[in-house]
């Protein structure tokens, strides 16, 4: 209470002292103008205009915004505060340059994509309310697509009120089904992670972890990072599908979209961000087959061979990732030379190898002529011819392994000697 | 064991020593005996506390079977009675704080209840230290009682070192997670659902050093505190909180402001204690005049010249890492001239390497060492086994934080000698001069504002990202409807149906420093040697008076002028100097009170003093800058300061005297203006103590408290009555002369230092007008009264006396 009296006490003081706004009587002005007192430094931020239109109220207020925004958005009101979207679009059309129909082909060629199908493929991209992550950051749109009779099936689940959100989150997660793969760009580290945070919250059992993933951000970077300026999701849709977006809302204007919605009840921009997300979800949807391609065949794509090939090697299929580096021996760079020449030696094609080491070493590269010293004496059985490879005073290990040629030549001829 | 003078015999000390020490009982107390008889009038107090059994108590009967076999692998069959203690409160359930000195097993009081409910299920625990090095001794040591037990239980650090990939087995598999304020509050509560199992199992938080978490930053822990409860609440936990602290005169009251709960206090030590022995030293005056005494610096070399030439383990503590070098320096210039042998001597601080300093802490611990230089690095928890003689070169600060340095020397129950030595500064000179504030009860009060306005909201706002906020709900002090309406017309959250959401696209608690107050902290930027580096950070608050263009900024002792200040970028671009002068802004703090919350009884009717704490306004300009030389504090030259005069609102403590009263005790107002500039003087360093802050954390000023005029002391040393614009008045021109001296919260908005100052004013004016009589000096120096530029034939009086005039009538205020 002394804290009241005191407080009042000092505006009338300030107030009477200086030309604050002494008038103004809105609830946590108060705060506000004690606020404005202390803080000097910041430039006094104008007051907002609070407009309270939506949020509070009766139920029936609830029911009417619901009704609105899912007229404007050509939906249906789901439950209290969740909107439903769906669209269906046909394997037949295109998207850019491609035909979804080829989601039908085996992905087999993506090494993370092997042995599904495409009917547990479901495709997820949300938008939120930030991308700086953490529990303040809340999703406003849970975007989900799969193949359904002959068609991509796009569902949007967008909140019309932060109420929604357990029944939003829970009924997105009932059509996921239990088989579902999601397949997401930057999902694992972004979007899931936040759904997984937001059922935490909402208390609802969380349907989106623990689940199989497939982010095709890792493939397109592999194939594409070195290669690219950048690997955004629009670069990829312009260089791979040929797919441009005519008047589409950037994804870093979303939050303020829905923002303005829940805060001043102005839904203007939120059917363009269900828009940009529908656009999205197919391009998700076109890019999976498109993948798939760069990795049959990085070469025809402008891909990173050795990044491709690395990926098929590290699933285990060797073969094939000596044979993309063997095809493009012309396009690799040092690195990608040093691991043809490995996946040749381990192949046994050891005049292949050491063409590569010779070439490499003619450069300077030290690894190389100790692969070849290594050949030369285990290999050809020649101490002497490896001895020459050994001649870089400035690597340890070729110190040692010259000190330890020399010894065993010096034993040699010793024998030599003895039994000459 | 060998003695350390068996392992070496020493050409350099009398034939006699080397048997002394294996055959005397005690030469630490010959030391001690030599030290007064030699150099009696530098020792202004001795303190002796004699030897103390430990008082024990047996394992409490629940203790878990394996625990007590880690224990007994330890050695410990039984428990120091303030162990067993905390163990029962604990155990009830209760908030508990355990107050003990150095080296009392104080950390078995928490590890214990940690470990048993560890071990006895899925409970967590969650420690929090100021420092990440004292993280990691903590896990380490939890470890060694792990491994020695077979206990399974998982400890691991988590701080801004921990690899993203270690993270998540950290927070889904750790059972006791090692971490910092600063960390809960920017990289944990903002994630809590990630950490969603180890809220939801969370039976202990542990703070330990609670003492350092006073001020700014205590206010802030207190309302991370806050939000670490409200996200324990929302996963259905109640954790009980068990803190710990160097001696304080009020570790209950600053342990239940931290958590907003009753705590119990546990402040009996059974620590056994070896016998203690304390010297307090004051270097010799060598220019009276000025007030000048010898260095410190020589003062402690030459007492740990004669500690090592004794065979005595020896310990000396710096203020700076400069200091450190400094003193390490010329003892291995004594010590280890011969590169053949092993070192004797060794530094140890922050900044060099971890293997480093875990090299020096081995040799301690094995004795190879009979030297080491430390900051106050080694203050803190690290066990560096035993020490006979640890000399204090400048007064900590506080005396808890001295007391934490002594209790270096003298573990493990042996005798030990501390000398503490103090520099020139005034808060060295007072407390050198009372060897009461090392008998009795601590006269230091950790005070913390968690209530304080700014700090409250940013911490409304961090809150609110983590948890939507529900109507009726509680945080901090102040109305919670107030402060979200607030935010909501900031448009960072949004109130729907009794919820409030938060509804910005940004991450609050980055943009919330847990030590600073305003906002737009300045970064110093170092532009020499090609590269910009930025080498030190300051608050809006202190950068006009610390980094204006052309002045001399200390970072780690070393000396960096401001080439530009870039006010609207918040930069100061500095390069490093050799100047031998520091800079001394020109300070115009014009006063004026706004509301007095309360006065003290005796009123202005009969003309005494009267005094007063409340809210006060304040314009601060800076118009320039002195030039002072180094060690004669003479002023060498003048710079202007072109900068935005700054305003504040904070809270303030202030003392007046009718001018009447002030007509018949001087005989000038001139003089009576003078004596009110020393008394500020004495006064801040004195407030500060009792507060256990920074000086820079309290402001002082002298003026009518109406923003009419107020005083600064002038190129000559004398005081000077202006009005804000600079212009100069004369005293004895004026009409009503009624000048008040004023401390206030050097902080927007306070930080809840000035109302308990009231509280305890009597004792401060007590101790400012002991401190300025007690001082040797004729008329006034740097550790009393201010420096002193004019002489006393100049002026006519003695500025010196002029203050102790103007105390003494301030005692008369009725407190």
């Amino acid at each position: 209470m002394a804290l009241k009296q005191r407080l009042s006490t000092l505006r009338r003081q300030a107030g009477a002292q200086r030309d604050t706004e002494a008038g103004t009587c809105a609830p946590g002005t108060q705060i506000a103008e004690r606020v404005r007192r202390l803080r000097p430094a910041v430039p006094a931020s104008a007051p907002g205009t609070r407009q309270g239109a939506c949020g509070s109220g009766a139920p029936g207020d609830a029911a009417r915004r619901d009704a609105r925004l899912a007229e404007r958005l050509d939906g249906e009101v789901l439950a209290p505060g969740v909107i439903l979207i769906e669209h269906r679009v046909a394997l037949e059309g295109r998207h850019g340059a491609r035909a979804l129909r080829t989601l039908d082909d085996s992905p087999s060629d993506l090494p993370e994509a092997a042995g599904r199908s495409e009917s547990e493929w479901i495709f997820v991209d949300t938008e939120t309310t930030g991308l700086s992550g953490g529990s303040g950051t809340a999703v406003f749109m849970v975007g989900l697509a799969r193949v359904q009779d002959n068609a991509l099936v796009v569902r949007q689940y967008v909140l019309s009120a932060f109420a929604g959100e357990a029944a939003m989150l829970a009924a997105a997660g009932d059509w996921l089904g239990g088989r579902a793969v999601l397949v997401s760009y930057n999902g694992k580290s972004f979007d899931v992670p936040l759904l997984a945070a937001r059922c935490r919250l909402a208390g609802i059992a969380d349907p989106f972890s623990r689940r199989a993933h497939l982010d095709l951000l890792h493939p397109t970077r592999r194939a594409f990072a070195r290669i690219w300026d950048d690997c955004r999701l629009s670069t990829v849709e312009r260089r791979l599908l040929d797919f441009r977006r005519l008047n589409d809302l950037p994804g870093s204007e979303a939050p303020a979209a829905w923002l303005a919605f829940v805060q001043r009840g102005n839904d203007r921009l939120l059917p363009e961000v269900a828009r940009h997300n529908h656009w999205d979800l197919v391009s998700l949807a076109a890019l999976l087959p498109a993948l798939a391609e760069v990795h049959a065949d990085p070469g025809a794509w402008g891909a990173d061979v050795a990044g491709v090939a690395r990926a098929h090697r590290q699933r285990g299929d060797e073969e094939r990732a000596r044979a993309l580096l063997g095809a493009h021996r012309d396009r690799l760079d040092d690195a990608g030379l040093r691991e043809l020449a490995r996946l040749q030696r381990r192949a046994g094609a050891w005049s292949e190898a050491c063409a590569l080491w010779e070439e490499l070493a003619s450069r300077g590269c030290v690894e190389s002529r100790m692969h070849l010293a290594k050949y030369h004496e285990h290999v050809r059985r020649d101490p002497r011819a490896a001895l020459a490879y050994c001649t870089d005073t400035s690597c340890d290990a070729a110190l040692q392994r010259r000190r330890r040629l020399e010894d065993k030549l010096q034993r040699r001829s010793g024998q030599r000697d003895w039994f000459d | 064991m060998a003695t350390p003078a068996a392992q070496m015999p020493r050409a350099g000390s009398p034939p006699d020593l080397d048997s002394e020490s294996h055959s005397d009982p005690d030469p630490i107390a010959r030391l001690a005996d030599q030290l007064k008889a030699k150099y009696r009038g530098r020792i202004t107090g001795e303190l002796i506390t004699p030897a103390r059994p430990g008082r024990y108590a047996p394992l409490p009967p629940g203790l878990d079977p394996r625990l007590c076999a880690a224990l007994a692998a330890r050695g410990v069959d039984r428990l120091f009675s303030h162990q067993a203690q905390a163990w029962e409160a604990v155990s009830a359930g209760r908030h508990t704080v355990v107050v003990t000195p150095t080296a009392s097993g104080k950390t078995l009081c928490y590890n214990l209840p940690v470990l048993q409910a560890a071990l006895n299920g899925q409970a967590k625990a969650l420690y929090l230290f100021p420092t990440k090095a004292l993280a990691q001794d903590q896990v380490a040591e939890i470890l060694e009682l792990n491994r020695a037990g077979e206990l399974g239980v998982r400890a691991y650090t988590f701080d801004g070192d921990t690899p993203g990939d270690a993270r998540k087995a950290v927070r889904t598999r750790g059972d006791i997670v090692v971490s910092n304020p600063d960390m809960l509050h920017q990289g944990i509560l903002p994630h809590h659902t990630k950490w969603a199992q180890f809220f939801e199992n969370l039976r202990y938080v542990v703070i330990d050093e609670m003492h350092t978490y006073r001020g700014v930053f205590g206010s802030h822990v207190a309302n991370v505190l806050r939000r670490l409860r409200r996200v324990c609440r929302f996963y259905g936990a109640d954790p009980v909180f068990i803190l710990c602290s160097a001696t304080i005169a009020n570790p209950a009251e600053l342990a239940s402001a931290l958590i907003g709960e009753e705590v119990a206090a546990v402040t009996e030590s059974g620590a056994p204690q070896g016998a203690k022995h304390l010297l307090l030293w004051n270097p010799p005056v060598i220019n009276p005049d000025l007030g000048i005494r010898a260095s410190a610096r020589s003062q402690t070399t030459r007492i740990a010249r004669m500690s090592v030439k004794r065979g005595l383990k020896t310990i000396l503590f710096a203020q700076t890492r400069l200091m450190v070098e400094v003193l390490t320096k010329y003892l291995k210039d004594v010590f280890d001239k011969d590169p053949r042998k092993p070192a004797r001597v060794a530094a140890y601080r922050g900044g060099y390497l971890p293997t480093e300093r875990r090299a020096t802490e081995q040799k301690l611990r094995a004795g190879s060492l009979d030297c080491v230089i430390s900051t106050s690095a080694l203050e803190l928890g690290v066990d560096i086994g035993a020490l006979d003689v640890c000399v204090l070169n400048g007064y900590p600060g506080t005396i808890a934080g001295t007391w934490q340095r002594l209790g270096r020397a003298g573990r493990r129950q042996r005798p030990a000698l501390g000398v503490l030595v103090a520099s020139s500064q005034p808060l060295d000179q007072y407390i050198v001069r009372n060897p009461d504030f090392f008998l009795g009860a601590s006269p230091e009060h950790a005070r913390i504002d968690p209530d304080q306005l700014l700090i409250l909201l940013d911490h409304v706002r961090c809150a609110a990202f983590e948890l939507p906020f529900r109507e009726g709900e509680r945080f901090g002090g102040e109305s919670l409807d107030d402060m979200l309406g607030y935010l909501e017309e900031e448009g960072v959250v949004h109130r729907e149906g009794e919820r409030w959401h938060w509804t910005a696209d940004s991450y609050p608690a980055n943009a919330v420093s847990l030590r600073s107050v305003a906002e737009g902290n300045f970064v110093v930027v170092d532009i020499g040697e090609g590269a910009q580096t930025v080498v030190a950070e300051v608050d809006y608050t202190s950068a006009p008076m610390t980094i204006y263009e052309g002045a001399i900024y200390m970072v780690q002792a070393s000396p960096y002028q401001v080439e530009q200040l870039d006010w609207d970028g918040r930069k100061a671009f500095v390069r490093r100097t050799r100047a031998d002068y520091y800079t001394d802004a020109i300070d115009y703090t014009r006063l004026k009170i706004l509301e007095a919350f309360e006065r003290s009884a005796s009123g202005e009717a009969d003309n005494r003093a009267q005094s007063a704490h409340g809210e006060v306004h304040l314009v601060r300009r800076i118009p320039g800058y002195k030039k002072i030389r180094y060690y004669t504090h003479e002023n060498i030259g003048y710079g202007n300061i072109n900068l935005p005069d700054q305003e504040m609102h904070t809270t303030a403590l202030w003392w007046q005297l009718a001018p009447e009263t002030l007509a018949a005790a001087f005989s000038s107002r001139q003089e009576a203006l003078d004596g009110f500039l020393g008394t500020a003087y004495a006064l801040h360093h004195v407030a500060a103590l009792e507060s256990m802050s920074e000086p820079q954390d309290l402001g002082r000023a002298v003026g009518d408290g109406d923003a009419q005029w107020f005083a600064t002391v002038g190129a000559n040393g004398r005081g000077q009555m202006r009005r804000l614009d600079g212009t100069e008045l004369d005293p004895e021109a004026e009409g009503r002369f009624r000048p008040a001296v004023f401390l206030y919260d050097n902080y927007p908005g306070g930080v809840g230092l000035s109302a308990p100052l009231f509280e305890s004013r009597a004792a401060i004016v007590r101790g400012a007008r002991a401190l300025v009589e007690a001082c040797e000096c004729r008329c006034g120096c740097p550790a009393c009264v201010g420096p002193i530029l004019a002489s006393d034939e100049v002026r006519g009086y003695s500025p010196k006396a002029a203050a102790v005039q103007v105390l003494s009538l301030l005692q008369g205020d009725g407190a």
